[in-house]
């Protein structure tokens, strides 16, 4: 009320100047001296009093203003006898302003010419409390009643024109009152904040500010009684209530399309087309793409899902107990994060996908689908020499294998997210999918003996016709409770999956002793197996603080996996047709788990420090149960999932952590089923159904230190991990060359890695350049022949970085990296693997003028010949393209591509573990050059402009 | 005015009322101690488009609040982080969000310790001159009657703030001084950032409580500038954010 006197008052001495744009850089203040104007400048003198009891007053403000655009020019404040002095003041028109607490504002224009100081009257101030007495304030009127807390006004059923702001909005709005100084009045009170979102709006002056809030941004207008910040804050009511009024934004506009059409042709009958598209309106995203392609492009990269398929940050979620994010990527084999097949072969792919999410009633209720299908043929060949190391021999063996695999997968995956209110919400995920499979094989072997002479021969062809289901579903209730920190969670979780496969061996080996023929093996079997499994687990989440950044979590679950496989292998019968059943390579095999887990967990988050600890405790108990036999069993465990880890930031980028983590795994029914499997005859496997689960142990240090300001970086791990009653395998190696290995519990496996990376700027050249080096050393422990093994296996690798760009100029990329690999096993300490491989690759973009694109790739490896690996691996791939853009914002690339233009590229793997040592070379895409248009097109409704930045 | 004296400042609140009730003798505080609270709306500063945007909401809260004093006699203040707020310890911290500022008000002199990333700087300057508009709105803040003065600051940057007559220091939180009175609020509206006093304490503050930081790489503004766009001129909007906050 006083203010609006104030405002009347300073209404009648004079109405405040309309603001006006830009000002001359002059500005005073406090009371030391304005710096000086060219030409003279004035003094000002006065003295300020109270009207009534005629005394003078001290520490009055007095302000000097500038009349056209109020910029302040000076201020000071009276003595103690009330006088006043403001020097240096170029000559000019201005407002002079005299505030007192208590007192109405005094104020009055002043024009100064530069002829003569002044010297005012005194001025007599009036206290406010003496001019209500005066005034007779005029009561609000037409109040409207309304109901409840909150009215709410749809701003869109309130006609404005277009560029309307908001307060042209309120006004229309009944009840409200919007008067000339902005100043809103709502239901006969004065609105004391008016918000935007929730945040404070304060209204912007046009004559600085250019970005304003317009009406047509406004979603809606909702009036309420705002608590005091101080009953907000004590949670105690003071009953005071001041009248808010929030402005919810409307969501920004959006409307359109955007997609891109890329068609290529190539030599030797590549292709790769591929067509993707995104519509959106608001929040509905609906995407699709199609790929036919036989470049081993199989699906989206991980850029091309955000924008035409489901995005990663789709599927991740945050724990707010935790603070830790999760990515819950679908278990896919053949869908990778570049979106290219990975494998071996030459992949021909049709695939498609369909995806769709949306939002609505103000983003609580999310849906999000997906539908994918593709059909993938791969084709190909490769070779494998092999070295198995005995106690007193060792044995070569050299293997060649075609294959042509077909594979057609239907999956569908969503997910609908409710969140009630701000406490609790719902979040319920499905997958499923098929996938029908065939696939045919065949191979051809032969096993040498240190002296090189024959042990065996082997030629065989594997086929089979599987299919697979699949059908996951996840379920998850949160609820914060009133106590800060203290929330519930509710997780069920379901998985199914079903796999039928129908196929055929077909084996012929001959065995050779001391080189000279002995006998013949052949194998003529259909196999039919039908596998199982289903989950179900339940978990029950407690979160109690203990203090403002402690708490303690307690979780209960129960879960129960059960698994069935039935394996059978059948011989041909007289009548041709396969029906005797082997009763050697068949069995009928279920084992369920029945575990019941709970335990403790201490949380504490302090600015610099995490440190959590806690462990489950787990009762596990295995039912396990051939049909085939008619035998059961039951096992008991105890099994610990134990936790710890301690974070330490420094500073925001300089941390360390250190973790502990122990878990439990158990086995898997392929390991225990008591079935031998002759797939590869030389080579077969038994289940145990003794295994027991294996408890594994691994500690972690790390180090992170990023320097932003002078572009500098360090990554350093160190960790290290041991198991007990480990799962590893025992191999019997027969005079035969005949290879029977069993997964059994042993002690003693460990593992070791360190690495550090190191990044730096060099800024005269403005090169980033960039050390790495890495160590891995593992012990492997095995049971072979009967005696028990140990590898030592070592992994030394060291290699740096540069990378130099200029902007539209050009980019370059270099790295370099050099492994030393090593191993050898107890049994036969007079072996010792090792050997140096090296890798190498320079990569280079030149932009160049008239939309010219240039670039190049080298991938050079090199690999030391062993014993063993006695083949020449040298490789030198070298990959490039030129292309051009066309049309606005480069919406049309063409582009000619040489891929491995030295037609050098072989497929390769290397592996060195236990007593047996591979090498693996396979037929992938090699030299080929293709011809490209890639076009991207957009439609995009313009979005309504934003409040703020 | 006396309608809503907000009740959480003040130790002081006999002597207001006092002070109401006898305007002539109506104490001006010269000395004291102000308890702000600087809030952050960073739902505001997210990306819409960003896909990551509606995740990284649900690990923080809409606004981060924290606490700076600002002590201050008649022509020196200092201000510094005040209590600490554990809803704090799981966001991200951001540079220059825990600024040491001493202004010398008479002598137009500051001295600000600023932590950018690695590095400490102690930025050695004259005071931001600022050119405030004097409006005739006016808002109680802690207590004291405030009256709004609009400016734009480092080219573009718009400021609302709301400065008393009943204290005599011409100071302010973080670098917003030059205002006949003390700045009890201010607000960066397209910056979503606010700062308000919640507390006004008219306590002695002796000389040596209110000395300059020592510490840190000295530069001025123009330096550090320059040095935060040399450092961040590959970080894009992210880098500009930065490199305006640490500049405020």
């Amino acid at each position: 009320m006083p203010r609006l006197i104030t405002l009347l008052l300073l209404g009648f001495i004079l109405s405040y100047p309309v603001f006006a744009q830009s000002v001359p850089a002059n500005q005073g203040t406090a009371t030391p001296s304005l710096p000086a104007n060219n030409g003279p400048s004035i003094l000002i003198k006065g003295k300020i009093k109270d009207t009534l009891e005629n005394k003078t007053l001290s520490n009055a403000s007095v302000l000097l203003l500038r009349q056209t655009d109020s910029i302040l020019v000076q201020y000071t404040r009276t003595d103690k006898a009330g006088n006043f002095t403001l020097s240096h003041i170029p000559a000019g028109h201005y407002l002079f302003l005299v505030t007192y607490p208590a007192y109405a504002d005094y104020a009055d224009s002043l024009i100064i010419k530069d002829t003569a100081d002044i010297s005012l009257p005194p001025i007599a101030l009036i206290l406010k409390s003496k001019l209500l007495e005066e005034v007779v304030v005029n009561g609000s009127k037409g109040a409207i009643h309304i109901k409840g807390d909150t009215v709410e006004f749809r701003a869109d059923s309130f006609h404005t024109q277009a560029g309307a702001t908001v307060e042209d909005l309120l006004k229309k709005l009944p009840g409200i009152q919007v008067d000339r100084n902005g100043k809103i009045t709502a239901q006969g009170e004065k609105v004391q904040k008016v918000l935007v979102d929730g945040e404070e709006f304060f209204g912007d002056d046009p004559t600085l500010v250019t970005q304003n809030l317009r009406a047509d941004m406004v979603d809606k207008v909702q009036v309420f009684d705002k608590k005091s910040d101080q009953a907000a804050f004590t949670g105690i009511d003071d009953g005071q209530r001041s009248k808010t009024i929030n402005l919810k934004l409307k969501n920004s506009k959006k409307n359109g399309y955007f997609g891109k059409v890329t068609a290529g042709a190539g030599t030797d009958g590549y292709y790769d087309e591929q067509v993707m598209l995104n519509l959106f309106k608001n929040k509905k995203k609906l995407a699709l793409y199609g790929i036919l392609s036989n470049t081993g492009k199989t699906g989206l990269n991980w850029q091309e899902r955000d924008k035409y398929g489901q995005s990663f940050s789709g599927m991740a979620d945050y724990d707010e107990n935790t603070g830790n994010y999760s990515v819950n990527v679908p278990d896919n084999d053949l869908e990778t994060w570049d979106g290219r097949y990975g494998g071996q072969g030459f992949p021909t792919v049709k695939t498609a996908g369909l995806h769709y999410n949306d939002k609505w009633d103000d983003d609580r209720q999310s849906l999000n689908g997906n539908y994918k299908v593709m059909q993938l043929g791969v084709n190909g060949s490769s070779s494998t020499s092999s070295q198995f190391i005995l106690p007193d021999t060792l044995y070569y063996n050299k293997e060649r294998q075609t294959f042509h695999n077909q594979i057609l997968r239907h999956s569908i995956d969503g997910s609908y997210e409710v969140k009630f209110d701000s406490t609790s919400s719902v979040k319920i995920m499905a997958d499923g999918g098929t996938d029908h499979k065939t696939t045919g094989s065949s191979y051809s072997s032969q096993a040498l003996a240190s002296d090189s002479s024959l042990v065996n021969q082997n030629t065989r062809t594997v086929s089979s016709l599987s299919d697979n289901r699949i059908v996951n579903s996840n379920i998850m209730w949160r609820k914060k409770l009133p106590k800060k920190g203290r929330t519930l969670s509710v997780n069920i979780r379901e998985n199914y999956a079903q796999n039928t496969s129908l196929g055929f061996l077909n084996s012929a080996t001959s065995f050779y002793s001391a080189g000279v023929f002995s006998h013949d093996s052949l194998i003529d079997q259909s196999k039919s197996y039908h596998t199982q499994n289903t989950l179900l687990d339940s978990k029950i989440t407690y979160t109690e603080p203990l203090s403002k950044t402690s708490f303690l979590s307690a979780n209960y679950g129960l879960s129960v996996n059960n698994s069935s496989s039935d394996r059978s292998s059948f011989n041909k019968s007289s009548d041709g047709k396969y029906t005797a059943l082997d009763s050697l390579y068949s069995n009928n095999y279920q084992f369920n788990i029945f575990t019941q887990q709970g335990g403790l967990s201490y949380m504490l988050v302090k600015k610099k420090l995490r440190f959590s600890a806690g462990t489950n405790l787990g009762f596990t108990s295995f039912h396990q149960r051939d049909l085939l036999a008619d035998t059961t069993g039951q096992r008991k465990f105890t099994n610990w999932y134990p936790q710890a880890s301690f974070s330490y930031s420094f500073t925001n980028q300089r941390r360390m952590n250190l973790q502990y983590s122990g878990y439990t795994n158990q086995p898997t029914v392929q390991q225990l089923q008591p079935i031998r499997t002759n797939e590869d005859p030389l080579n077969i496997t038994i289940g145990n159904p003794g295994l027991k689960p294996q408890f594994g142990n691994q500690v972690r240090l790390s180090f992170f230190d990023y320097k932003v300001l002078t572009d500098r970086s360090i990554w350093a791990n160190i960790s290290y991990g041991f198991t007990q009653n480990a799962i590893s395998s025992r191999v019997d190696v027969g005079s035969s060359g005949q290879r029977v290995t069993q997964s059994i519990n042993v002690n003693g496996n460990h593992n070791f890695n360190a690495n550090i990376y190191y990044d730096f700027k060099w800024r005269a050249p403005d090169l980033h350049i960039g050390f790495f080096t890495e160590l891995n050393q593992s012990r492997n422990v095995s049971v072979v022949n009967d005696l028990l093994n140990k590898t030592n296996s070592g992994n030394y690798q060291f290699g740096f970085n540069i990378y130099k760009t200029k902007e539209k100029k050009y980019e370059i990329n270099v790295h370099a990296a050099a492994t030393y690999t090593q191993s050898n096993s107890s049994i036969n300490t007079g072996i010792c693997t090792d050997y140096w491989s090296y890798n190498f690759g320079p990569a280079m973009d030149v932009f160049l003028p008239l939309k010219f694109q240039v670039h190049t790739d080298f991938d050079i490896s090199l690999r030391q010949k062993t014993p063993v690996f006695t083949t020449n691996n040298n490789v030198v791939i070298l990959n490039a393209w030129i292309g051009k853009k066309f049309l606005k914002n480069d919406a049309l690339l063409i582009k000619a591509a040489g891929n491995d233009l030295l037609n050098q590229n072989i497929g390769f793997n290397r592996t060195v573990n236990s007593n047996f040592i591979s090498e693996n070379t396979y037929s992938t895409i090699k030299r080929y050059f293709m011809f490209s248009i890639v076009w991207n097109f957009t439609k995009a409704g313009t979005p309504a402009p934003t409040n703020g930045n | 005015m006396h309608l809503c004296r907000s009740l959480s400042a003040l130790l002081l609140l006999s002597v207001i009322l006092h002070r109401q009730a006898s305007a002539q003798n109506t104490i001006f505080l010269s000395e004291g101690k102000i308890e702000f609270e600087k809030k952050i709306n960073l739902y505001a500063r997210m990306d819409e488009d960003n896909s990551w945007s509606e995740l990284e909401k649900k690990a923080m809260p809409q606004f981060k609040t924290t606490y700076f004093d600002l002590l201050f006699t008649r022509n020196k203040s200092l201000y510094k982080p005040g209590r600490e707020n554990t809803d704090n310890n799981k966001i991200w911290e951001q540079p220059a969000e825990e600024n040491v500022v001493y202004s010398d008000l008479d002598n137009g002199r500051s001295v600000s310790q600023k932590k950018i990333f690695e590095q400490l700087f102690l930025v050695q300057d004259s005071l931001r001159r600022i050119k405030w508009k004097i409006t005739d709105e006016t808002r109680v803040i802690a207590g004291f009657n405030c009256r709004r003065a609009n400016a734009i600051i480092m080219d573009s940057i718009y400021v609302v703030a709301f400065y008393t007559d009943e204290i005599l220091t011409p100071g302010g939180p973080e670098s917003f001084t030059g205002l006949p009175g003390m700045i009890l609020g201010v607000s960066l509206p397209h910056q979503h950032l606010t700062w308000f006093a919640i507390k006004v304490q008219a306590v002695k503050v002796a000389d040596t409580e209110i000395t300059a930081p020592q510490k840190g790489k000295k530069v001025t503004n123009p330096v550090l500038k320059q040095t935060l766009q040399e450092s961040l001129k590959q970080w894009g909007k992210e880098g500009r954010y930065y490199i305006q906050s640490a500049l405020l």
